[in-house]
């Protein structure tokens, strides 16, 4: 199976360079936390993995079966999760086939299923919750037959118990080989669901396991205020606060 | 709320009915009284010669054909840039088309040119004018379509200034027929415009049912649809350039025909929902039959004068205007 990964890619926007000279690799069923202060480049990274955004130097690899997940829009609040998760599928097809294959039928229903949303699936979004909202963006993103799974802030705007949902739904995914990358905020959530964390700041990336990136030093630099990192007495996790 | 198909189908089919009724009345009435038998004699029988042949196929008929062909038009050029935009207060003339058409036309009037060529010339300058739009709108990449609505509202203002510039120094007999060109109306046209702006409706017609898919994926926010695969700008292109050639075949034909592109999409969304597969052509009946009515009436209210067409529907479009702006609306 193929990893998407990124080679010495760098982004400028006019004069202001974001990043350069970054790479990083997604393997199957790796769950890699994207983290770094406002303005780092992270949606940029997604979306250049994504191949949505051309970066200004280095490579992507491969093109097929990336999805970037954009779920800050809401959805027309008349489209049910079975439709939305058969957008992508229909831009595959070809412009006469108005109506799903039953391929796409399955792989919907397939989609559908692994986000949890099976019995709310022909329920307009506008009866949804956001964390169910938010995991229809996924199956969209799931029924496309997306191996490599990139979401931009999947808990922007959700309550801690749709937080954790959405971030199981995410861990869950990875079991079957589909490898996730999400840009998070929130450190300690990035570091209680994620095997790598990737912190971009600076212009540059750092990334590898959550103890080793983590570290009280690189945090103050990256997020210029300083940040305690404690491991939770009872589950081991890292706990990350500001001082 | 999501509508079930058999629903869906039975609106679309009413409205089809509706389009019909709306068609064979604007055949049957007009500013000349005419008995219907007389006329049903002249449809049934085209090759003989009477003042109801006369009426039914030369006059009558292309006008019926033309308003359902610009209704048509305007509906569904007015779905597509809606869901383009993601915004439910566009309509086809954001793009820029109706005001290089009006533009080209005043100054083919101006230059003498029989009323023959004007609506070639204001095709030529409509789709002209898009692609200006086009051009200085380009590079929003997925992030949005702000430029480019901009870019439309500034293209149009400095077309709307220069027609103003070119009416102040004609001859009022001139300046007299290049308001009424731009106040939209059918009347005198026929069988000649209809053959070649039919045409290239075909052509805008033909090619947006291939932008069902792409159309639908765009109705999420160019971000959300470019993740799931869509080359936005790709799409972007090919929408825009549909949808300003379908407005410029209309405006060429018809001048400057506003809301129908506006009204009709958000009346045909509340008969079948947002899905681009039903909503184009609900649109396309929804406008024909809206545009068939309106220049019957312009024709009928107070004969022999005409009502232009464009007033007739600003009249009715406006209160539809200002109230779509205060209902939440969804695309």
């Amino acid at each position: 199976m193929a990893t998407a990964a990124v080679n010495g890619v760098s982004v400028r926007y006019g004069r202001r360079t974001i990043f350069t000279d970054v790479s990083l690799a997604l393997p199957p069923g790796s769950f890699t936390a994207i983290v770094g202060p406002n303005g780092s480049g992270k949606s940029s990274l997604l979306r250049i993995i994504a191949r949505v955004q051309r970066p200004d130097a280095g490579s992507v690899s491969p093109a097929e079966g990336v999805a970037l997940v954009v779920s800050t829009v809401n959805p027309p609040s008349d489209v049910t999760p079975r439709e939305l998760a058969d957008y992508g599928l229909a831009l595959r097809r070809p412009w006469w086939r108005l109506r799903p294959t039953p391929g796409d039928e399955t792989a919907v229903a397939a989609a559908l299923a692994r986000t949890g949303l099976d019995d709310r699936a022909d329920d307009p979004v506008a009866q949804l919750s956001a964390g169910e909202v938010q995991r229809a963006w996924i199956a969209a993103a799931l029924a496309t037959s997306a191996r490599t799974l990139l979401i931009d802030e999947p808990t922007t705007h959700l309550d801690l118990r749709y937080q954790v949902e959405i971030l199981d739904t995410l861990r869950s995914l990875t079991a079957s080989g589909v490898a996730v990358a999400a840009a998070i905020h929130d450190l300690t959530l990035a570091a209680r669901f994620a095997d790598t964390i990737a912190l971009l700041a600076g212009g540059a990336l750092v990334s590898g396991p959550p103890l080793e990136v983590l570290e009280p030093d690189a945090l103050r630099r990256a997020f210029g205020t300083g940040v305690s990192v404690h491991r939770h007495p009872d589950h081991g996790y890292l706990v990350c606060l500001p001082r | 709320m999501t509508r079930p198909r058999h629903k869906r189908t039975v609106a679309l089919a009413a409205l089809a009915v509706a389009a019909a009724v709306a068609a064979c009345a604007a055949l049957a009435f007009g500013s000349v009284g005419v008995p219907i038998g007389a006329l049903a004699f002249a449809a049934a029988h085209p090759n003989t010669t009477s003042l109801a042949h006369t009426i039914f196929w030369d006059l009558r008929l292309p006008r019926v054909c033309i308003a359902a062909c610009v209704g048509a038009g305007l509906g569904v050029a007015g779905v597509m840039l809606q869901a383009l935009f993601r915004n439910p207060l566009v309509d086809p003339y954001v793009s820029g088309v109706s005001a290089g058409a009006a533009l080209a036309a005043t100054l083919g009037i101006a230059a003498g040119m029989s009323f023959a060529v004007v609506p070639a010339v204001a095709f030529v300058g409509g789709l002209a004018c898009a692609a200006v739009v086009a051009i200085l709108g380009a590079g929003s990449g997925a992030t949005g379509n702000l430029r480019l609505v901009l870019a439309g509202v500034a293209v149009s203002a400095l077309c709307s200034a220069a027609v103003t510039l070119v009416l102040l120094r004609l001859e009022p007999s001139s300046e007299l027929s290049v308001l009424s060109w731009l106040a939209g109306g059918i009347g005198g046209r026929g069988w000649l415009e209809l053959r070649w702006s039919g045409t290239y409706l075909a052509v805008g017609f033909a090619g947006a049912a291939t932008l069902v898919h792409q159309l639908n994926a765009l109705r999420l926010g160019t971000s959300a649809a470019a993740g799931l695969g869509l080359n936005v700008d790709g799409a972007r292109w090919r929408v825009l350039s549909l949808a300003a050639l379908i407005t410029a075949a209309c405006v060429a034909v018809s001048g400057v025909v506003g809301f129908v592109g506006l009204m009709v999409p958000h009346g045909a969304r509340r008969l079948v929902g947002g899905d681009i597969a039903w909503l184009l052509p609900t649109s396309a009946l929804g406008g024909a039959a809206v545009v068939i009515v309106a220049d019957a009436l312009a024709r009928s209210i107070a004969p022999p004068t005409e009502i232009p067409l464009g007033v007739l529907l600003a009249i009715v479009g406006v209160p539809f205007f200002l109230a779509v702006a205060r209902r939440p609306v969804e695309l």
